[in-house]
């Protein structure tokens, strides 16, 4: 399996918790992503228009729009960026509903680093993500 | 409603609360996890390169610090709680009370950007079927932050009407709530059972208890 360049792997972490988020965005950085964070549904759709990432990491259960209802906004948008959904046991029938709606996978809070990882590089590897890069546009 | 159905009410806001704390355990634990393994990852670069990057894991500890405090006072509030169910009556006070289960919703709150405030006369003790007055207080506040628009206010405010005790809901905000205010079947059928009454207006819902319930 080719190793991906990390550097050039842009992953978007949206999550309300800020804490969580901006130390998950640290660990990521330390290990060569490109990583930036939106701290809401509605944050996340903005980022993700003005600079498409290759990986989303949605937290399910956000204000403003929560994670299923930014995953139905992109799938219209956005329908090359591979999405990762993060919940909590009690969101699993979510998650599952995310799987329907098409994410790559989902992982459980709190979070595996090196599962997470190994799931970020098997959504840039999955095919969507460089047919769009590909084609000369990204994800959205 | 019977006991049966308003002791179901019961059990089922329960399952709110806990279903609730649980999610907020595993963000507070999924902070916690990821701050730990910084304190691993610097730990690592600090091997490799030597200097230690002292206010920066300061500041990591400060953080696993902060959302261990932050769980002990959901469990606190959830172990209290569960309490309320211990005797029937069973005795509290009615600030502390309103403002446990105003704690017990705060989640709810944030994620509507909602704030509530509490106005209650110190001291008044209550002696009640204690789990159902919070069952139908926590589904008030949950009807009503459905109805908030983001940024409002929510106040909760407690008055005397000897020999009743009266605790109004009221949304203050810019924009009024779509449609009018009401109380659906559960809470209505809890509310009979704590014999008070309730009147549902415009922006506010008005609870008036008797004086068994309020007692100095």
């Amino acid at each position: 399996m080719t190793a991906i360049d990390r550097t050039t792997l842009k992953v978007l972490i949206a999550d309300d918790e800020v804490e969580f988020a901006s130390t998950l965005v640290a660990r990521l950085k330390l290990r060569k992503f490109s990583v930036t964070m939106a701290t809401s549904g509605r944050e996340a759709l903005a980022v993700i228009h003005r600079e498409p990432p290759d990986v989303l990491v949605l937290d399910l259960k956000m204000p403003d729009l929560d994670g299923l209802e930014v995953l139905a906004s992109l799938k219209e948008s956005c329908p090359d960026l591979a999405v990762i959904i993060l919940t909590g046991h009690g969101s699993l029938d979510a998650g599952r509903q995310g799987m329907e709606l098409g994410v790559y996978d989902y992982v459980m809070k709190p979070v595996d680093l090196n599962l997470l990882i190994d799931k970020i590089e098997g959504a840039f590897r999955s095919g969507t993500v460089q047919k769009g890069k590909q084609n000369g546009k990204g994800a959205c | 409603m019977d006991s049966a159905t308003s002791d179901r009410t019961c059990v089922q806001v329960f399952a709110k609360i806990s279903a609730a704390v649980s999610h907020e355990i595993k963000n507070t634990l999924a902070i916690i996890n990821e701050n730990a393994g910084l304190l691993g990852d610097l730990a690592q670069m600090t091997e490799e390169s030597g200097g230690v990057p002292l206010a920066r894991i300061r500041a990591i500890t400060g953080t696993i610090a902060k959302q261990v405090d932050r769980s002990n006072t959901i469990m606190k509030n959830l172990n209290r709680f569960a309490h309320s169910a211990d005797t029937c009556p069973a005795h509290g006070d009615l600030e502390e009370t309103l403002s446990l289960v105003i704690a017990l919703t705060s989640r709810q709150a944030a994620m509507k950007n909602v704030k509530t405030t509490l106005q209650c006369p110190p001291n008044i003790a209550l002696s009640t079927d204690l789990i159902a007055f919070e069952a139908l207080v926590y589904l008030i506040l949950l009807t009503l932050y459905q109805k908030c628009a983001s940024g409002s206010v929510l106040a909760v405010e407690v008055s005397e009407d000897l020999p009743r005790i009266v605790i109004c809901f009221m949304i203050q905000e810019k924009d009024k709530a779509a449609g009018g205010m009401y109380t659906d079947e559960e809470q209505q059928g809890l509310a009979d059972q704590l014999h008070a009454t309730c009147r549902c207006e415009e922006d506010q819902i008005v609870m008036a208890f008797p004086a068994g319930l309020g007692q100095r």
